[in-house]
């Protein structure tokens, strides 16, 4: 998740999932498959980089009208030796109009 | 727990987690979530839920311990797949089970590594079926 607050005094940014130009109002997470490939330490700085891997055709669910983005996130130290791998599926979408 | 002692199968001790509202805040709170549902009732409700519920992380949190109360301080998870099938919200009791299904030694990478693979799985307290997840431990790190 990105930082609500940054002591900069910047924006907060939205995840990148939420930033990709689709109709759906509502997120909810499908799945989220996680590898830590070696332990973040002590004096370690992070960075990741945040991609957006596919997006499905539209689909209808029980929850309304929408679309599953995949995204990918490699977490990685200074030298570019990457710590962790996130693979995650959100479903956006315009909720059902109630029955 | 020592890699030579995991024994395949086996089941992992059931635990047991009752959710109050405060919980699902809490670990939404502290991990960035500030999604309205799991914090807004009205907003869930709005949206077909009938309160609050628990985020991904908290899940993940979860199974984590469960993972390495099993197989104490020397392990570490290595992998977590989960998938929401269902949501646990405010009021909920979450229940894991979880069981060894693997055990098996990677020579791929510069060292060995000693690995086991675990299913678990989070349900309510009607035993509906939330969030079935994979883990993997290393426990290559010797006690």
């Amino acid at each position: 998740m990105p930082p609500p607050w940054v002591p900069t005094g910047e924006p907060p940014t939205a995840s990148i999932a939420v930033r990709v130009p689709l109709p759906g109002t509502a997120i909810i997470n499908a799945s989220n498959d996680v590898e830590y490939l070696s332990p973040v330490l002590e004096g370690d700085r992070l960075s990741v980089v945040e991609e957006v891997v596919s997006v499905s055709p539209e689909k209808t669910t029980r929850l309304g009208v929408g679309h599953f983005i995949e995204t990918l996130e490699t977490y990685s130290r200074d030298d570019g030796s990457p710590v962790a791998i996130s693979r995650n599926s959100l479903f956006r979408y315009t909720p059902a109009a109630k029955s | 727990m020592k890699w030579d002692e995991v024994t395949v199968p086996c089941d992992l001790p059931e635990t047991v987690d009752e959710i109050s509202y405060e919980r699902v805040v809490m670990n939404a709170g502290t991990t960035w979530d500030y999604i309205p549902w799991h914090f807004d009732p009205g907003y869930a409700r709005s949206h077909g839920h009938p309160t609050i519920f628990v985020n991904t992380m908290h899940l993940g949190g979860f199974i984590d311990r469960m993972a390495t109360d099993w197989a104490g301080p020397y392990s570490r998870v290595v992998r977590r797949k989960v998938t929401l099938q269902g949501s646990i919200y405010a009021g909920d009791s979450m229940v894991g089970r979880g069981r060894v299904i693997d055990k098996r030694r990677e020579t791929s990478g510069a060292a060995p590594r000693f690995l086991v693979d675990l299913e678990i799985a989070i349900y309510n307290q009607r035993d509906e079926l939330c969030c079935p997840a994979e883990v993997t431990l290393d426990l290559s790190t010797p006690a």
